[in-house]
This record gives structure tokens, C-alpha cells and sequence, in this order.
């Protein structure tokens, strides 16, 4: 049993101490996944509502399933539900606010835009992406997060690769490509 | 493992639309199913298409050499990327938590309001039975008293499980075990004529609460110290976050 797994069951029983100890444990984790999937400003928010819903279901929590995946899981849940509210908002604003349909390439600072070139791709091609290259996760625990097969991350992830290229490619780069898309 | 990225001749993936890996013009079949191996095996992920074919592939095909050489440079600047500065908000997160706990056990529901009934009625019956040793013409004083007790102990059971739903799963087997076995002797000592419908009937509160008890916990119950305890199936669908007040509140208006 790694050792959030065995935070959540220590807190499943315990007090605020188990609890903060979960929520140390988890939390930088909780709080990138948030960062990426919407962005960072609301990350704060984002991932404490996680973490009111992940409390709530930890009574359900079945130790033999890993924690991380299981959190990760409620995080991105969250923060769907989020993007979905936001949209509905937006619509309902009638504010024509639609993502321009060629956005500008990132330009190549040192700050990098990497959070800006995330933001571009499409949400489920986004967290595949995150949940694998940033948090460090295997398919199929990515898988696991996401509720879809193994195959199906590969694929995101892939698309999402060539997305990135695709946006990242109007800065110049090295030069030994013909094809600048 | 190679599920379900085969010929992308269909939408491969589960829900929402996906676009194919590149423009409809874009690369034919080998080309995609090459990207898609280069993706998995820069991940040391299984690969659909081996390190030998996609070496031949790379030979006579341009395009995904540059692919794969813009995918490495993407890779590269996600890895050198510094991550996202994560501020400590444990104590706020834990406060969060205890108070979300705390609102969602004073809420009033149907359910524990039923308990709450449930509990007087067992308590309406003990009242003559334990005092006045009086539980109906055919029952002698003692056995009256015995009743009394354990109508008792029920209803102290679920007035302990609306008061406070945290308690509720503990209570569920031996409340169970009473309500249930009520239930079936009376249905059977019913067919065998030693007692009637009517009489038995107040048992059907012990079931009631019974049941309600149990939802009460598939629902969770909570309170004190520990985290939050209500709303398992909530949290797992995709569900709206209850109101209240949560950071987002107090920040909503910058």
C-alpha cells in the first residue's frame, strides 16, 4: 500500500490530524491536475472543492484501490463540472466568446507557455496529456482517472502530441523542418 | 495491450468527438498508427507498431520524421517547463472539510425526519408497556416490561441515528436483526393464527426505521472531528458542488 493509500485510510477513521495529512499528502497533486485542466487562479478553489468531495466519498473509499488515481479522479470530475458551469455561464451571457478559431502560436519565452499551449488542446486530450506528462502517470492509471481504456489515453496522448506541435509550430524553431504548419 | 486505436475508421475513443490525429487530408493510415507508437514508446508505453517497423516507416516517410523530431522538441520544452508553484493550503483545506462536514450533518432530510418518527413511535409504544406494565390483555406484566425495553432500545437506536447520522452505520446490524426478525415472526406466527394482521402491524415502524437507517448510511451520515460523511454517491457522479460557502465564495467577486 503506498503511502497516500495509506493516508486515506488512516483519515477514513481519524481525526483532523489524518486529515491534514491527506490533504498534505494529496494536495500538490490535486491542485496541478486543477491548474492545467481550467487554470491556476482557479486551482486554489478547484482543489478544495476536490477535496470536500473526495472527504465526502471516503467513507466509500475501498482500500484496495490505489488513492491516487481515486482522487485524481474526483479532481477531474470537479473540475469538468467547473468547465461545464463555465460554459453554461458564457452561454447563457450570450457573450461571443468562443476561443478564436486559429489562436496565435505561443510565443517560445522562458516562462513558458507550456501552461498556454496546454490550454489550447481540447479537455479530454488535455487531461490524457497532464495526467501522463505532467503528473507522471502510466496509461493505465490514467486510464483509471479518466474511466476509459488504456488505448483510449494513447490515443489522446498522441493527438494531443500532435495538437502541441501543431500550435507550438509557428514559433521558429531549429529549422530542419520543411512542413510549418 | 492494444485496445482500441486500430483503424481510425470509426471514432476510436470513448465520448466526445474526436478528431482524427491529423486533418482528413492529412496522413494516410501508417502514418497516424507510427504517430501513435512514437507517441506511446516515448511514454514506455505499449506500442501498437514494434521499434523495428517504425524505424523502416521513418526511413521513407518525411513526414513523421519531422513528427517525431517536433514531438521530441515538444516533449523536451513540457519536461524543462517549471512546475506550477503550489502554496501550502492544508489548514484551509482541513477547515474546509470539518466545516463542510458540520453543515451537511445539521442539514435536516426526509430521512432523518423519518428516523426521528420512527423513534417516537417505538417510544409511544414503551410508555404504557414499561410504565404501567401494560402491553394489551393477553400479555402478563413482565413480558410487558420486556417489550417495553426492547422497543426501547430500538427507538433510542434511531433517535441516536437521526440525531447524529455518523452513528447510523453502527446501527444498522443489531437494528436490523430486531426489525427483521420482528417482521417474519409475525408474518408467520400471522399464518399460523396466533396472532392477527392488525396486531402485528406497529412492527412495520421497525422496518421503516430499519430502512431508513440504511439509507441513511449508503448516504453517509457525519459529524465531528472526522472528515465529512454524507453523500458517498454525491461525490461520485458528476454532481454539482453543494452550495455553501467555500473559497470560491469569498473570491468570486475579485
Amino acid at each position: 500500500m503506498d503511502d497516500l493509500t495509506r493516508a486515506a485510510v488512516a483519515a477514513q477513521r481519524g481525526g483532523p490530524a489524518e486529515l491534514a495529512a491527506l490533504v498534505r499528502a494529496g494536495y500538490p497533486q490535486v491542485w496541478t491536475l486543477c491548474a492545467h485542466l481550467v487554470d491556476p487562479e482557479s486551482a486554489d478553489d478547484l482543489a478544495q472543492e476536490s477535496y470536500l468531495r473526495i472527504c465526502r466519498a471516503l467513507p466509500g473509499f475501498r482500500r484496495d484501490a490505489p488513492a491516487r488515481t481515486w482522487m485524481l479522479a474526483i479532481a477531474r470530475r470537479t473540475c469538468m463540472d467547473e468547465l461545464r458551469t463555465r460554459v453554461r455561464r458564457r452561454g447563457r451571457e450570450q457573450l461571443a466568446a468562443a476561443p478564436p478559431e486559429r489562436p496565435a502560436p505561443v510565443a517560445d519565452d522562458p516562462p513558458f507557455a507550456v501552461r498556454s499551449l496546454l490550454a489550447r488542446l481540447e479537455p479530454e486530450r488535455r487531461a490524457a496529456f497532464a495526467l501522463t506528462q505532467l503528473l507522471g502517470l502510466g496509461y493505465d492509471d490514467a486510464a483509471a482517472v479518466l474511466g476509459c481504456p488504456p488505448g483510449t489515453v494513447r490515443s489522446r496522448v498522441a493527438r494531443a502530441r500532435t495538437e502541441l506541435i501543431r500550435h507550438a509550430g509557428g514559433a521558429p524553431e531549429e529549422g530542419h523542418e520543411s512542413d510549418a504548419r | 495491450m492494444r485496445d482500441d486505436d486500430g483503424p481510425p475508421a470509426g471514432p476510436p475513443d470513448a465520448g466526445g468527438p474526436e478528431v482524427p490525429l491529423d486533418p482528413p487530408d492529412g496522413p494516410p493510415q501508417r502514418c497516424r498508427d507510427v504517430r501513435l507508437s512514437l507517441s506511446a514508446a516515448a511514454d514506455g508505453e505499449d506500442a501498437p507498431v514494434g521499434p523495428v517497423e517504425r524505424g523502416e516507416h521513418l526511413g521513407t516517410c518525411a513526414a513523421c520524421r519531422d513528427w517525431a523530431a517536433r514531438a521530441e522538441r515538444v516533449d523536451r520544452r513540457v519536461r524543462v517547463a517549471p512546475a506550477l508553484p503550489v502554496r501550502d493550503r492544508t489548514d484551509e483545506v482541513v477547515a474546509a472539510v470539518l466545516a463542510d462536514g458540520r453543515r451537511r450533518d445539521r442539514r435536516p432530510s426526509p430521512v432523518r425526519a423519518g428516523l426521528a418518527l420512527a423513534a417516537a413511535a417505538h417510544l409511544v409504544v414503551v410508555v404504557p408497556a414499561l410504565v404501567v406494565a401494560d402491553a394489551g390483555p393477553d400479555v402478563p406484566p413482565h413480558a410487558a416490561r420486556e417489550l417495553g425495553v426492547f422497543n426501547l432500545a430500538l427507538g433510542v437506536a434511531f433517535a441516536v441515528a437521526a440525531y447524529r447520522p455518523s452513528r447510523a452505520p453502527g446501527l444498522r446490524l443489531p437494528t436490523g436483526v430486531a426489525a427483521v426478525a420482528l417482521c417474519l415472526l409475525a408474518v408467520v406466527d400471522a399464518a399460523l393464527g396466533r396472532t392477527t394482521v392488525a396486531v402485528e402491524l406497529p412492527h412495520l415502524a421497525s422496518l421503516a426505521g430499519w430502512v431508513l437507517l440504511c439509507v441513511l448510511v449508503r448516504r453517509g451520515g457525519g459529524d465531528g472531528p472526522g472528515p465529512g460523511r454524507v453523500d458517498v454517491a454525491a461525490a461520485v457522479p458528476a454532481g454539482r458542488p453543494p452550495p455553501g460557502p467555500t473559497a470560491r465564495d469569498d473570491r468570486d467577486a475579485a
